[in-house]
């Protein structure tokens, strides 16, 4: 007979069914998910902070109010629309290596990061490590719900990830941002279709619906490929969050409540060879 | 400007906006049968359903200026067709 307790110690079934299923899957490049993956966290961060305070400012102007003072610096070699680029490209580049290869478990893994509350706990975690503000997540959760958690199916089964990404707007104006634009009057008809599809479910594409995709790719590719993903968002809270061994992990705000349950080397060593306090996720208790 | 499109109901249509700065107005006339609702809707973060009543044969405008280079669904919310269009 096993306690609750012991139950919660359990690794959920998505987790261990779609890591089985990228240690099988050979015809995929998890070295290069995993390369490309720490870069993504990079990118999304940089040009998160430039969006968000994008956003801000819009928001003040259309109040009538001035513009805050003191730019935000800005990294000579890596622009706000050079960031935004690299951002499309590897995303591009991570959900390509798994475009109509993944598995219900893969897929069952995806749900799990978006409908299962542990799993969009993480999600949630990362998200706002990478820059997103909590309303933006809140929204994506909400529209990912509306289409049963299967935005990446829906637009797979209408060849649309090549239309999102070719369309997706990453000019000068931050806040618009990942989301569909053309230039000139007329909309290409493939792109019309695919926004129509999702505005009848009523959800706006973007590229922030792939955002749980790229995030479940990501974890398995750490798992299953020679190369470990070291951006400190993966490790602070996504990975952690589903990884954590059987132990208990606390903080202030999460007292007493035990984070994940994955029992693998590369994981036990993330977690306890480093100072979760200081990492400001959680301590073991 | 984009052609002229009727929307039977429930039926939408995808238009594109100038770039910041510009003026993007989104045009309606609802046919002579009977009263009908259009909505239109900004393909960006947070934006809500706008939805606006029209009587028969009712012509009516709008800006979609800021949605500035943003795609803009248009939508027959109603039982009866709407012609819609935008002067870009």
């Amino acid at each position: 007979m096993t306690t609750e307790h012991e139950e919660l110690n359990d690794e959920h079934p998505a987790i261990t069914a779609a890591i089985q299923w990228a240690g099988s899957d050979h015809s995929v490049d998890w070295d290069q998910v995993a390369r490309v993956g720490d870069s993504f966290a990079e990118s999304l961060s940089i040009l998160n902070s430039h969006r968000r305070r994008a956003m801000r400012v819009a928001l003040l102007e259309a109040n009538g109010r001035e513009k805050p003072k003191g730019d935000t610096p800005q990294d000579e070699d890596l622009t706000p629309e050079k960031a935004a680029g690299m951002a499309i490209t590897e995303l591009g580049q991570i959900l390509g290596a798994v475009e109509g290869r993944l598995s219900p478990a893969a897929l069952g893994f995806i749900r799990y990061l978006s409908e299962h509350p542990e799993g969009a706990g993480a999600m949630r975690a990362w998200s706002r490590h990478v820059g997103f503000s909590n309303s933006e997540i809140t929204w994506l959760f909400e529209e990912l719900e509306k289409v049963d958690h299967e935005f990446f199916r829906l637009l797979e089964s209408a060849n649309g990830l090549d239309t999102l990404l070719e369309h997706t707007y990453c000019g000068s104006d931050m806040t618009k941002f990942g989301f569909m634009s053309v230039e000139g009057s007329e909309v290409p008809p493939a792109l019309a279709q695919m926004v129509v599809r999702f505005a009848a479910k009523g959800v706006t594409p973007s590229i922030f619906h792939l955002i749980p995709v790229a995030g479940a790719m990501v974890y398995l590719a750490d798992e299953v490929s020679e190369h470990e993903v070291s951006h400190p968002a993966f490790e602070n809270t996504l990975f952690a969050m589903i990884s954590a061994r059987g132990d208990c992990y606390s903080t202030r705000t999460c007292s007493g409540k035990i984070l994940g349950r994955r029992i693998t080397t590369k994981t036990c060593k993330r977690i306890r060879g480093k100072s979760l306090r200081s990492a400001g996720v959680c301590i073991k208790v | 400007m984009s052609g002229h499109t009727t929307l039977k109901a429930g039926a939408t249509v995808v238009y594109s906006t100038r770039p910041v700065g510009l003026e993007t107005n989104l045009f309606a006339q609802c046919s002579d049968k009977g009263d009908s609702v259009v909505g239109w809707h900004y393909e960006l973060c947070c934006h809500d359903l706008n939805k606006k009543s029209l009587q028969a044969g009712q012509p009516w405008q709008t800006s979609i200026s800021s949605a500035a280079g943003a795609l803009v669904t248009v939508s027959n919310q109603g039982f009866n067709d709407i012609t819609v269009w935008t002067d870009y």
